[in-house]
């Protein structure tokens, strides 16, 4: 005999079946015991749930403002928040670049969960040099927008503060003129052809390393929601280290470069012309030896919300030690997909308009002879592309 | 996702022939909107202050990332709202919201017929929002969802799932459910 399954006990208790469904359910349930039992269970559990629930509403409590007042609130409301635009936020030193921090990190809160560490100090290999870079959507519970995320975001963000030692190489150095830059960084520099008003910082390179305290890790992934993933002893003291070189960010046109937390910026037409050119070399990493990627770079894909069996097609066409995977909430609505640029293949993420832009916004990125770029600013694919192809 | 290039233009296109009507369309959906909205968050919430700070910012994303089909408003209205009162009720389980205010429920009024009942009401609505809190969000949304009064096809489309799956989800919601509220209802 077929038994009914729990979903169509369940929608027949809130009468969400056709009255076919509903006829062969009844009829079932008077034969079956085991059936009338579970169904039983169900409604019953069903109006405790819903007596919980019905007891959130209290009568005592005041109406809501009228909604002419609510409406001039708002315009309040939507000011203060224009202070922390999207624009403004990929500019500011804090999110750039915003991807890459939060890959690391979760890469590395990853990385640690499999394989113990052959205890031998200076027995590490130079594991990875990122030669590609690949976008992916993160479809992550929990990430369902952008307040979640910045709750996110800033757990990470003080966990890396305080577990993560960063040396900076100096400074960030502004400069006008791209001799100048030249003579201050070592590789061969390139820049596209774009009119406007140009500004160059120069963000000296450094290292970023970390001690595991699997406790600490631990700690991490229970608050990220992360339960499932269970960290050997073994792995407590690792040692990992990250390098990185000078980068080059550069701007054309009217930008808001150098705002700090909290400074306001003021609206203004320029923004339509305001593109960023960055190219950082590829950071190089070293961490213990006996790690198996292949495993790593899937859990990390499962980290982002993909099944097991999505991660493992997905791992098997993409090289963990040169490709750096970068995740993109599904929220953020950004479209993206693979192109051609300076011979290689790159990614366009397209934003689509908003309130401050009735353009989309791009970010272009591609990684080319050990060197990252990316390319953003106000327009299409055809805008970006253009301008990457006057690249030299 | 991969998008062809049409799809972008002529989502841009759509967009820049509503921008003119855009603004009106915005103000009838707030004025049409507005009440149920924070209706929805003061169930949730149990504020009215915080519930109107939260239905602002589910306005104000109304204003900034519209749907694309203003004709899925409601459902889009929906999703937010619960999912704003939800990351509200997270917060609050990060700021440890129940340890400090747990037995220190106090009426304001003196006029309750029954203090001790209005007491105990209270706490319970505590440990429903604290459950709710501490549920997957997808799950929680479902069970507030539901028990608002929509319909199977509505939470469907509020939560882009497909409309045979709701049973399913939301019995193994409801089973999530009563397991936290074993676990965090306080010891006798």
């Amino acid at each position: 005999m077929k038994h009914i399954s729990e979903g169509i006990l369940r929608a027949y208790f809130d009468e969400a079946l056709s009255e076919a469904e509903q006829k062969r359910v009844i009829a079932h349930l008077a034969t079956c015991s085991r059936c009338a039992e579970k169904a039983a269970s169900i409604e019953a559990r069903n109006a405790r749930v819903r007596a919980s629930m019905a007891g959130l509403s209290s009568p005592y409590l005041r109406a809501p403002m009228e909604a002419q007042v609510a409406r001039e609130r708002l315009r309040d409301y939507v000011y203060e928040k224009k202070e922390n635009t999207m624009l403004k936020k990929a500019f500011s030193r804090r999110y750039r670049p915003a991807w890459v921090a939060v890959a690391f990190v979760l890469f590395f809160a990853v990385a640690f969960s499999f394989q113990p560490v052959r205890a031998l100090a200076g027995d590490f290999l130079a594991l990875f040099r990122v030669q590609k870079i690949e976008f992916v959507e993160a479809d992550i519970e929990g990430f369902d927008d952008e307040e979640s995320f910045r709750e996110v975001a800033d757990t990470l963000g003080s966990f890396v503060e305080k577990e993560v030692v960063v040396k900076s190489g100096g400074e960030t150095q502004y400069v006008d003129d791209m001799a100048t830059v030249r003579s201050l960084v070592d590789y061969p520099l390139r820049f596209p052809k774009i009119e406007g008003e140009t500004h160059y910082a120069v963000e000296p390179g450094g290292s970023a390393s970390m001690q595991v305290d699997i406790q600490k890790m631990r700690l991490l992934l229970a608050e990220l929601g992360y339960t499932a993933f269970s960290l050997p002893e073994s792995l407590d003291g690792a040692d990992v280290d990250i390098t990185f070189g000078t980068s080059v960010v550069v701007s054309y046109g009217g930008c808001p470069l150098h705002i700090e937390e909290g400074e306001s910026v003021e609206e203004s037409d320029d923004k339509r012309s305001c593109t960023v050119f960055m190219q950082i070399p590829s950071p190089n990493i070293t961490a213990p030896a006996e790690l198996d990627i292949d495993q790593l770079g899937q859990a990390y894909l499962q980290l982002l919300g993909m099944t097991p069996d999505e991660a493992a097609t997905f791992s098997q066409r993409v090289d963990w030690t040169t490709t750096m995977v970068v995740p993109i909430p599904n929220f953020m609505h950004m479209d993206y997909r693979e192109v051609q640029v300076n011979g290689v293949d790159g990614t366009i993420i397209i934003y689509p308009p908003s309130y401050h832009s009735d353009q989309d916004e791009y970010m272009l990125t591609w990684a080319k002879d050990d060197i990252i770029y990316s390319l953003s600013g106000v327009g299409d694919t055809a805008t970006a592309l253009e301008i990457a192809a006057s690249i030299e | 996702m991969v998008i062809t290039s049409n799809d972008t233009a002529r989502r841009v296109s759509v967009l820049i022939d509503q921008e003119s009507g855009q603004e009106d369309v915005f103000e009838a959906a707030f004025a049409e909107n507005w009440d149920w909205v924070c209706g929805v968050l003061l169930h949730l919430v149990g504020d009215p202050d915080e519930a109107e700070d939260l239905a602002l910012e589910v306005f104000y994303r109304l204003h900034e990332r519209p749907p694309g089909d203003w004709q899925t408003l409601r459902s889009w209205l929906h999703r937010v709202a619960t999912n704003v009162g939800l990351n509200a009720l997270r917060a609050r389980k990060r700021r440890k919201y129940y340890e400090e205010t747990a037995g220190k429920i106090h009426l304001r009024q003196s006029t309750f017929l029954d203090p001790a009942a209005e007491v105990e009401r209270r706490e319970e609505q505590q440990l429903v929002r604290e459950v709710l809190a501490h549920m997957k969000p997808r799950a929680a949304q479902l069970l507030i969802l539901r028990h608002t009064g929509l319909s199977y096809a509505e939470i469907a489309a509020a939560l882009n799932i497909a409309p045979g799956s709701v049973g399913t989800m939301l019995a193994r919601a409801e089973k999530k459910f009563e397991r936290l509220y074993r676990k965090l209802a306080p010891q006798p």
